[in-house]
């Protein structure tokens, strides 16, 4: 019986270990039909091999597809230029790290302006605001106690005459908001003006 | 650099080889064989040895050299196609002739093999490398090679014997 044909291709490669090799050996001596099959495995070989076009031919040796003498001009004409791009790809002596020229690409350093930009309006700009807010709203609410409503115009004017002209004070109702027109009349004379009308 | 120096004399050969046999161009083959060694050393690279190094060449020569001849075939079709080429081959009576078809008929079988086939027969036919490198170059077991190379030997036996070559 017949081994599997794999064992007559691992044979043809030299790598059937020893018992199997000679019995295997044994067997192909006596067998045709394996004799025909390693034949056709040699013969793949052998085409595989052969050289790849009629110029090849002279130049070329046994088995092997390239000839040695070309083989080894291509070995060290690729050597040279290997070591002609190894040479030229050395790195040039360490610089100092502080004089070493530093380099950004123009979209990261614009990258980079934006984002310092935007981390200061985020983190300055509401603080500045309310600070000031505070403040104005502090003071008037200080001062303004304990005085008499501006409404009650009479009121203030008795009260001024009770003084007897010695202290300057006019206190004027503010708006009670702050948000004042930017063009046009500021909203605080007007409300003077017709406090002051309706008044006699 | 020493070191760099012996594994290149000992690869050299079997990357050449390889890279030859599927470019079918000695300058291709070069310059494939150039880059591979280059990036090694450029990248610094390190192994446990040198077998481990070779292997790695192999496996990058290899997949260079199959990328290169996947773009050259393109473009053959491409220019066959632009200037409407006729390639079939001229028969002719001379035995002397039919014998060089032949050769040329198993390494064109050989072509139409699948890739994995193909690989392992070209790195065991021209690497010379036994079925353990070729496993360790491809990263697969040795029993697969041992697979694949008998069924690439199968496959082309078959294909060669449909075209009516000297193989039996």
């Amino acid at each position: 019986m017949c081994p599997d044909r794999q064992l007559l291709s691992v044979y043809h490669d030299g790598e059937l270990p020893s018992p199997w090799r000679e019995k295997l050996e044994a067997h192909v001596s006596e067998c045709s039909t394996c004799q025909e099959r390693l034949s056709v495995y040699n013969r793949v070989s052998q085409g595989l091999l052969a050289p790849q076009t009629q110029a090849d031919e002279g130049a070329l040796t046994g088995r092997l597809m390239v000839s040695n003498d070309r083989l080894e001009e291509a070995k060290s004409r690729v050597w040279k230029n290997l070591y002609r791009s190894i040479n030229a790809r050395t790195p040039a002596p360490s610089v100092q790290v502080w004089r070493r020229p530093l380099t950004i690409p123009v979209p990261a350093a614009v990258a980079a302006v934006l984002v310092v930009a935007f981390l200061a309006a985020l983190i300055g700009g509401p603080l500045t605001v309310q600070k000031q807010t505070d403040q104005a709203i502090a003071r008037i609410g200080s001062q303004v106690q304990g005085v008499v409503p501006v409404s009650d115009m009479s009121g203030v004017l008795k009260y001024l005459q009770s003084q007897d002209n010695s202290t300057d004070i006019v206190i004027i109702r503010l708006p009670e908001n702050n948000k004042f027109v930017p063009s046009g009349e500021p909203s605080i004379i007007r409300a003077a003006d017709y406090t002051r009308s309706n008044a006699p | 650099m020493a070191e760099f120096r012996r594994l290149y004399d000992t690869v050299f050969p079997i990357l050449f080889r390889v890279a030859y046999r599927i470019t079918a161009s000695e300058d291709a083959a070069e310059d494939l064989c150039q880059d591979a060694f280059f990036r090694l050393y450029e990248k610094g690279m390190t192994f446990p040895n040198q077998d481990e190094a070779k292997y790695w060449l192999i496996r990058v020569v290899k997949n260079a050299a199959l990328n290169y001849a996947k773009r050259k075939d393109r473009e053959r079709k491409a220019y066959q196609r632009a200037f409407r080429e006729d390639h079939r081959v001229q028969e002719t009576g001379e035995t002397v002739f039919l014998k060089n078809e032949t050769k040329n008929e198993v390494k064109e079988a050989m072509d139409r093999l699948p890739e994995n086939l193909r690989t392992v027969l070209i790195l065991k036919e021209y690497g010379e490398l036994n079925y353990k490198e070729i496993g360790r170059a491809l990263g697969i077991s040795e029993g697969n090679v041992k697979v694949r190379v008998f069924r690439a030997r199968e496959r082309l036996a078959e294909l060669m014997g449909k075209d009516g070559a000297y193989v039996s």
